[in-house]
């Protein structure tokens, strides 16, 4: 059957309205990934000069001092500037590069795709979240350069430190307003995007496409845009109340009687505590906007790489949504230490270890589709299955941390860093590399070169286990973190090389990303070219050409007739079944 | 062997019919509507714990105006959906963003009144509250006033669709003004 259609709105030609202004979710896909390419540069400098205070504490960097005249003044970086930097570092490569990246990126360029629409629901407003987003960039950068120094509350903004405005200390004048301007922006921006794709999921997919003939990128698309559209209100209703506590003189997270800097403060009766649980209410559902999207690209491209079937479609569908509803009553273990009645915390504990379980069942299918499988290491595949591997170390040590008991030694130590690194930035990252190497020849029609992303990939992956594994020895040791120097206190004394060896695997890891940028930038041009479906895969992005035309599918309406996971059925021509393909009888019920 | 073929009774994107067109942007509304009540369920949980934290909490009074607000906003949701529900009578829908205007008018008019009796955001937190959460509600009717204005100005084959999800979203900012007015001023 077929049903020739007219797209919804007619193909640009104009420079600024097909590449600038544009409409068409493949390019604000595009976009959203340049600006996280962009974003996560700045956020590996702020980490390179913070490894440089913390291995070398006493060492000064007149190159670096020449750069940065105040950060650097009296010679070693000031513990202020260091403070600066690690704010920085979290906000920029929390929201610009881990929210952005997989969510926005590759879910704006494929879910329309992948569910057999044409475009987003809503162009216009697709186009509005891009910018939306990066005016927030612009100004989160604007904050980094801001007079009086960039702000040191940390990405969690706690109060009062972020509401009492410059006598709480340097950057916490312009730079922590323009911060939290920036982050109310970027709220704005992730609801229109989370807006698109739920509509687009239910609205608009192809016929044939049921809900359970979704591949798993898009259910975890669907359900992080679920996660994003009830979060970042939340967020932005405790910017609004933070943003008035610094300009508009009101108490909403000021407690009374406040002295700092020998000056009283005039407020009263606001909670510090208040903006936690508001933040954490975001912030916790906020860890599986950047995670989720990995899990179903790892889903994805194991299946794919294994010529078999995910197992057990329907409980990974399951399991998303459970990680995703349980994120919501989560909130409270980031506040074991804030002196929470022992039976809260109790039920935080307690619900943040049920995590655990879909978890489980996420990873054991994941073993389960590879065993037996007829493997191809390919990048793509060698990325997820390093996902699996920084899914589990991150994910047991979560376990330890949900416990209150042990979360009281390990709390604001290393030990977190290393925990939260690994899971939500390492393995989210991961998950973004894999995506990369799976989904750049849909995009531009090249293939990007194996022998170089594998040499990436072996560097980023002992990389990274060599950077966050010691951390966690830093901290079972009691090494505090966001100090940028702690060589006064003796028991940590000798804890002084392994920072060393972690700041030189940092500079190797993060040199070898040139790597991966040389290989991006050599494969646009020099790339083998790819076809349609280099990779025998049975999704609808696979039945366009490379990279697909503007309404996605040409004149021919697509047609879903199987599952997204038909890979070696018994009885077939070929070891794949196009999502697509009408001939090919359907085995398995 | 028998070629399973489950198709939904979904009609794919190539049907872009007027009134599938309709549902698409009523469910971006719902969403929307979602994500907005989530914004002021964190308003309200802020509130609910600032007001347990008690000593500096002064219950500001009322200011009668609001009286008259509200019985502009229910007026104007009520004549909105006689219009929507008939299509005939084009007066209904100019009585709906008249009275919308009045609302507005009066919110500013309550602000001036507290503003001239010395209640500043600053005052008390019940004071802040009431001037946030009615500053965040105005600006969603104001996108509301927007929105209404929209289905006089719309060409005809889109005016359907407009109406249909700018009366969903007015209705849920007049029941949202209730909910604020009875937080505000019904719980002490």
């Amino acid at each position: 059957m077929e049903v020739h259609v007219a797209a919804h709105h007619e193909a640009p030609t104009g420079f600024i309205r097909k590449y600038v202004f544009s409409m068409d979710h493949k390019v604000i896909g595009i976009q959203y990934l340049s600006l996280a390419m962009a974003a996560v540069t700045v956020g590996m400098i702020l980490s390179v000069l913070m490894r440089l205070r913390l291995a070398w504490p006493t060492e000064k960097w007149p190159m670096l001092a020449h750069i940065f005249p105040e950060g650097f003044a009296g010679g070693p970086m000031t513990p202020e500037f260091y403070l600066a930097m690690l704010t920085m570092h979290g906000t920029i490569m929390v929201f610009f590069v881990l929210t952005t990246a997989p969510l926005s990126g590759f879910g704006n360029y494929f879910l329309p795709i992948q569910v057999g629409a044409r475009d987003m629901a809503f162009p216009f407003m697709n186009m509005m979240s891009f910018w939306v987003t990066f005016v927030s960039f612009v100004v989160m950068l604007m904050a980094l350069f801001a007079v009086g120094g960039a702000p040191i509350a940390g990405w969690t903004a706690y109060t009062p430190l972020s509401a009492v405005g410059v006598i709480g200390g340097p950057g916490l004048g312009t730079g922590q307003t323009l911060w939290i301007i920036s982050i109310a922006i970027f709220c704005a921006g992730s609801l229109l995007t989370a807006l698109n794709f739920l509509t687009t999921v239910l609205n608009l997919r192809a016929r044939g496409m049921s809900l359970m003939r979704m591949p798993l990128t898009s259910w975890a698309w669907f359900t992080t845009a679920i996660l994003a559209l009830l979060a970042f209100p939340v967020l932005l209703a405790g910017g609004v109340l933070l943003l008035l506590d610094r300009v508009g003189g009101t108490s909403f997270f000021i407690p009374a009687g406040l002295v700092i800097s020998d000056r009283h403060l005039t407020n009263s009766g606001g909670s510090p505590l208040l903006w936690q649980h508001l933040f954490w209410f975001f912030g916790h559902p906020e860890v599986y906007i950047a995670i989720l999207p990995g899990m179903g690209v790892t889903s994805h491209i194991l299946s794919t790489f294994s010529r078999k079937p995910v197992f057990a479609y329907k409980a990974m569908v399951g399991a998303i949504f459970a990680i995703g509803f349980i994120s919501y009553v989560v909130w409270g273990h980031h506040m074991f230490m804030s002196g929470m009645s022992p039976y809260t915390s109790m039920a935080f504990s307690i619900t943040t270890m049920a995590v655990g379980v879909p978890s489980a069942i996420k990873t054991f299918n994941w073993l389960a589709t590879l065993w037996k499988g007829q493997i191809r290491f390919t990048c793509a595949m060698l990325f997820s299955l390093g996902f699996v591997s920084l899914f589990v170390t991150g994910g047991v040590t979560g376990m330890l941390l949900a416990q209150p008991a042990l979360d009281i030694f390990l709390h604001d130590t290393y030990f977190v860093v290393a925990h939260f690194h690994i899971i939500m930035g390492v393995a989210a990252i991961f998950g973004i590399f894999a995506g990369m190497y799976y989904w750049f020849p849909k995009m531009f029609g090249r293939l990007m070169h194996e022998g170089w992303g594998k040499v990436h990939f072996w560097f980023t992956l002992v990389g990274v286990y060599s950077i966050f594994m010691p951390m966690h020895f830093l901290g079972i040791e009691g090494h505090p973190r966001r100090y940028a120097q702690l060589t006064e206190f003796k028991y940590l004394l000798h804890l002084q090389p392994l920072h060393v060896f972690i700041s030189i695997a940092a500079f190797v890891t993060i040199t070898a990303q040139v790597i991966f940028f040389f290989n991006f930038f050599w494969s646009l041009k020099k790339g083998k070219p790819a076809g349609p479906n280099p990779w025998e895969s049975t999704s609808l992005e696979w039945s366009t050409p490379s990279p697909p035309p503007f309404d996605n599918f040409g004149p021919v309406e697509p047609v879903v007739h199987h599952g997204p996971y038909e890979y070696s059925v018994p009885g077939a021509a070929k070891d794949y079944i196009m999502q697509t393909d009408p001939a090919a009888e359907e085995v398995r019920p | 062997m028998t070629l399973i073929v489950e198709l939904p009774a979904r009609p794919g994107r190539g049907d872009s019919s007027p009134s599938v067109r309709t549902s698409t942007s009523l469910m971006g509304m719902k969403l929307a509507l979602a994500g907005i009540g989530m914004l002021f369920t964190a308003f309200t949980s802020a509130y609910v714990v600032r007001h347990a934290l008690d000593p500096d909490w002064h219950a500001i009074r009322m200011p009668r105006i609001l009286v008259a607000n509200t019985l502009a906003l229910v007026i104007s949701s009520l004549s909105l959906e006689v219009y929507r529900r008939s299509r005939e009578e084009r007066l209904w829908l100019v009585l709906a963003q008249g009275m919308g205007v009045l609302f507005v008018a009066g919110q500013v008019a309550a602000w001036r009144q507290l503003l001239a009796h010395g209640v500043y955001l600053s005052n008390n937190p019940h004071a802040a509250f009431f001037y946030v959460l009615t500053a965040a509600h105005g600006l969603h009717i104001l996108g509301g006033l927007f929105a209404l204005g929209g289905v006089t100005l719309v060409a005809e084959a889109r005016r359907t669709r407009w109406l249909e999800v700018a009366s969903l979203y007015w209705h849920f900012m007049g029941a949202l003004w209730l909910y604020l007015l009875y937080l505000l001023f019904g719980m002490n």
